[in-house]
């Protein structure tokens, strides 16, 4: 058996901040957040894209990091939970709906529910797309929650998107 | 009486005190912790069900460039005790109970060697150059088979694959002998027999498990964090197999990502990675990859129950005979046996049932070790108890509520003694079955089903009651049913120099909201606010002592007693300094919202911290006052507390492809004074919802070679948002007169009779001549063979026409 595989140099820019480092072409995105850049927030709870865990969102779009290889994110955005604080720290709606709902018991699925919301989110602001129960719950369906039943957190979602469905001011609670 | 019906909780206390951090993703799992110059280890699995390990070779392994370490069974028979178990039942068989197996693999995942690496991408490519030769032997694949006297033996010297039986009634020396059941049975006008299997089911947290073991310099002594549900059982078992004193060993559990009951004992790696650690003298992590858990973690139920009852013309109970057989897998694990004693023990549930004769028999097979997962032992005995009384009810004409009041232990008769030697502590079961039935429109909805069905539709109302047993204790009792730990648990309170309150609590937070709850139970207890309250938990170095830990639904109940217990013996000296201060008889002063006052004096209340501040100084006390504000408070409840609570489905089922949709589920529940009602209903609905997968999805299937079916969780089927239901959550709040809040736990109870209800429904909306459903999960395979059977399905078109009307 030869020697570790051969590294390849990679630039990311994580939460708007660029990291150069070189990879094995084998280390997952969810791998080089965590052990590389030491941004624990995005979970791992299969390593094989069934349980959505580790979303993160890639160039704007949810992606699963435990299935995407570090080399394929090179040269492109990712954000992860830790990005969704505002400088001074406060908490994005969708957070403080995750909070007050109770739309989290472990908190383990948390960080990948709360990047897919803010995806869903997303969509209804700035493209002003609506989204029924049933297209939200076939959206959320994408992530697994063991604790909650899913009610609050979907309850959480809804809040969110009838609070800009009301009114488009004010991102922050 | 509450009605919950999710309005986003009460916005003045907070439902989760560690949810703020969570959300920023600020969790500290255990895959987050990482030490300086640590390892990592990965194990080599058996991939035989069942063999003689003949030889292994490790050299290649040891020559990859990162690898540090590559030990096998054989090597560490030698050096480690093997561990105890949490579940000793009399007359129980063991297994090896070490780290990796030395000789022979039983079971398709049984660790057979592990490597020490620099990283988990090494250690992974490290184990693929290991080469063992096995000598495969046949495998026992079902607990029917392990129980033919011809079967293959796991366990030689055993002589046969049992492991432990159990019987009720249990015979009590000098008491009158219990009624007889063959007499009882011989009455009845309706005997009904059956057997039913509740299929191998896994808690699944999503956090899978982990270990990361350190050692200082000697190697005397030892930090390890794991993702556990017991601190000091953890601890105990490794001091114990490592030879050490358990004061050189610290085990600390911080967020645990879900628990369910799996991570309630000692596994083998927290073990093996301790001992790696010490003898490396370096820091080694285990992190559990999602693959090897689906045959490394314990899973639960495995269970047939054959069972008989036999009623009278009115649908009362007479007498009830059952046989449970349970299939343990391929080495007892700590907790395996206790689920068919349980079973066993609460196969009555809330229903008076004069005569009984239960056997309970676990036996071993060539799979991976059964172990907890909430409900241990009571969703096993509900669902062949709430099938069984659906089909007397249609026999005898009777409505199936109806039956059930008929059997319920009235209001009057608590505490009640079970036919199997338990107390059913206090309840009011016909009470609430009544407000179930009225507040989900029961009447209506049997109405409504039957127009859906005339209409072609297969529509479904089922229901199911059930009780949960909680408050697991006492001490006196648990080494009579084979339970080798206390029951109590303890607290400690600090009312810290600034007046602000620090909890010591012995339990360990993994979802279940035990902070929140203590946080909340403290702060009321000084009338302070809660952000005045720290609660501190998780390490054997700071929490109180606790033997069974975090399980069987005891947080609220003794826990939070253990609690009470604390602040009131804090409370005592608070008490005195203040009337020492205010110069008045301690009689005289009382606790009001900002500090103690003189009662009916009119005056500002003296501050908690100008009483501590006194405190901690040692001036300003009564003569002879110890100095300080502190106190452990310790309760062992006298006796068990039962919650219970009754279940209502309405289901569709689809003949076309066998799917079942479950539309409503309305909850009727009672545990006690809810210290907290979000928490509780967080802990009914999340646990209604694993009922949902164990009754339609979940399984974990072995084929006709004992190879395990499921190794990935595209494999196992989880309820998605999707599968989620609309619900309707009523409570009562009965208090349990043994626990000093009157609190009951809630742990469990979703779990427990969801299964039934559902089932319970699709049969209801299936035609009437399609065979009884007996197995869980009712997967759309099996639907639609009970459909195929079936000569009057509703005909493809009927079903179109009215789902397009």
């Amino acid at each position: 058996m030869n020697g570790q595989p051969e590294k390849h140099p990679i630039v990311i820019a994580v939460n708007g901040e660029k990291h150069g480092e070189y990879v094995e072409p084998r280390m997952s995105l969810s791998d080089f957040l965590r052990d590389k850049l030491g941004l624990t927030g995005t979970h791992i709870g299969c390593h094989e894209g069934a349980c959505g865990a580790c979303t993160v969102l890639l160039d704007g779009v949810s992606a699963r990091s435990c299935l995407t290889l570090a080399t394929q994110a090179d040269g492109r955005q990712v954000d992860t939970v830790e990005s969704l604080v505002d400088d001074d720290g406060r908490l994005t709606l969708l957070q403080e709906a995750f909070v007050r709902r109770f739309a989290l018991q472990c908190g383990f699925c948390t960080p990948g529910f709360l990047m897919l919301a803010t995806e869903i989110v997303k969509e209804a602001q700035e493209e002003g797309r609506s989204f029924s129960r049933e297209a939200l719950t076939e959206r959320l369906s994408a992530n697994l929650c063991r604790c909650t039943g899913y009610v609050p957190i979907v309850e959480a979602v809804e809040e969110v998107l009838r609070t800009h469905s009301d009114s488009n001011g004010g991102e922050r609670a | 009486m509450t009605e919950h019906v999710n309005d986003g909780g009460d916005a003045d206390s907070p439902v989760s005190l560690n949810a703020d951090r969570w959300v920023r993703g600020g969790g500290r799992y255990l895959a987050d912790i990482h030490l300086p110059r640590e390892l990592t280890c990965a194990i080599l699995r058996s991939p035989h069900p069942h063999a003689q390990i003949v030889r292994i070779d490790t050299s290649k392994a040891e020559e990859l460039e990162g690898v540090r370490l590559v030990v096998t069974g054989a090597e560490l028979s030698e050096e480690i005790v093997p561990h105890g178990y949490l579940w000793d039942l009399p007359g129980q068989k063991v297994g090896h109970g070490l780290c990796l197996t030395p000789d022979k693999a039983r079971y398709v995942g049984d660790p057979v060697a592990a490597v020490v690496a620099t990283d988990q991408y090494v250690a992974e490519d490290a184990l693929d150059l290991i080469t063992v030769q096995y000598d495969p032997l046949p495998p026992v694949n079902s607990a029917q088979e392990a129980m033919d006297p011809d079967a293959p033996l796991l366990h030689e010297h055993w002589g046969d694959n049992i492991q432990v039986r159990a019987q009720w009634p249990v015979p009590v020396a000098d008491d009158s002998p219990p009624p007889n059941v063959d007499d009882a049975l011989d009455s009845s006008t309706l005997l009904l027999h059956d057997t039913f299997t509740s299929s191998r089911i896994i808690g699944l947290p999503l956090e899978t498990r982990g270990v990361i073991a350190d050692c200082d310099a000697t190697a005397s002594n030892l930090t390890v964090y794991t993702s556990t549900q017991s601190i000091h059982q953890i601890r105990e078992a490794i001091a114990a197999s490592l030879r050490m004193p358990e004061n050189q060993v610290r085990v600390i559990a911080s967020d645990v990502g879900g628990a369910f009951g799996m991570k309630a004992v000692v596994y083998p790696e927290e073990i093996l990675v301790s001992y790696l650690a010490r003898r490396l003298r370096r820091p080694v992590r285990w992190i559990e990859q999602r693959d090897e858990s689906f045959v490394a973690s314990m899973p639960s139920r495995a269970q047939e129950v054959a069972i008989q009852i036999g009623f009278d013309s009115e649908g009362v109970m007479l007498g009830l005979r059952a046989n449970t057989l349970t299939d343990l897998g391929a080495s007892p694990s700590a907790a395996g046996a206790g689920t068919g004693w349980v079973t066993g023990a609460l196969l009555c549930g809330p229903y008076r049932v004069p005569a009984v004769d239960i056997t309970a028999t676990a036996v071993v097979t060539n799979k991976s070790p059964l172990g907890a997962y909430r409900g241990y032992g009571q969703p096993e005995a509900n669902f062949p108890m709430e099938r069984l009384l659906d089909r007397a009810a249609r026999e005898l004409g009777i409505d199936a509520a109806e039956l059930r009041r008929r059997n319920l232990v009235p209001s009057d008769s608590f505490p009640h003694p079970t036919s199997t030697g338990l107390m059913l502590d206090s309840g009011r079961y016909t009470e609430l079955l009544d407000l179930t039935l009225q507040r989900s429109g029961y009447a209506e909805l049997r109405e409504y089903c039957e127009h859906a069905r005339a209409a072609g539709r297969l529509v479904g109302l089922g229901l199911a009651y059930y009780n949960e047993c909680t408050n697991f204790g006492p001490s006196g009792i648990l080494p009579l049913i084979g339970v080798t730990q206390g029951g109590w648990d303890s607290t400690t309170v600090r009312v810290e120099p600034d007046g602000r309150i620090r909890v010591f609590t012995s339990q360990t937070p993994m979802g279940q909201g035990v902070e929140t709850v203590l946080a909340s139970t403290a702060a009321d207890a000084f009338a302070v606010p809660m952000d005045h309250v720290t609660v501190c938990y998780g390490d054997t170095l700071s929490s109180p002592y606790t033997g069974y830990a975090s399980g069987g639904s005891r947080a609220a109940g003794v826990a939070g007693s253990s609690l009470h217990a604390a602040a009131d013996k804090v409370k005592v000296k608070l008490r005195q300094i203040a009337a020492h201060q205010l110069e008045a008889d301690p009689e005289d002063v009382e606790l009001v919202a900002g500090g103690y006052l003189v009662r009916g004096s009119g005056m500002e209340p003296l501050p908690l911290e100008a009483l501590s501040a006194a405190a901690y100084r040692g001036a300003g006390l009564p003569d002879g006052l110890e100095p300080g504000l502190e106190a452990v408070g310790v309760f062992d409840p006298p006796s068990l507390a039962f919650s219970y609570g009754v279940v209502v489905a309405l289901v569709e089922v689809d003949a076309d492809d066998g799917t079942v949709r479950v539309d409503n589920l309305w909850i009727g529940h009672d545990c006690g004074p809810q210290l907290n009602p979000a928490i509780v209903a967080g802990q009914v609905v999340g646990g209604a919802l694993q009922g949902l997968g164990a009754a339609l999805y979940e399984e974990l299937g072995y084929d006709e070679h004992a190879q395990p079916m499921v190794r990935s969780m595209t494999d196992y089927l989880l309820p998605t948002v999707k599968d989620m239901p609309e619900f309707t959550l009523l409570h009562l709040e009965t208090p349990t007169p043994f626990s000093l809040n009157g609190a009951k736990g809630v742990g469990e109870s979703g779990v427990i009779a969801t299964p039934a209800a559902i089932v319970n429904a699709i049969q209801d909306a299936l035609p009437s001549d399609v065979e009884e459903l007996t197995t869980i999960p009712v997967t759309p395979l099996r639907l639609l063979r009970s459909l195929e059977e079936s000569t009057v399905s509703p005909s493809k078109s009927q079903d179109t026409a009215t789902h397009s009307a």
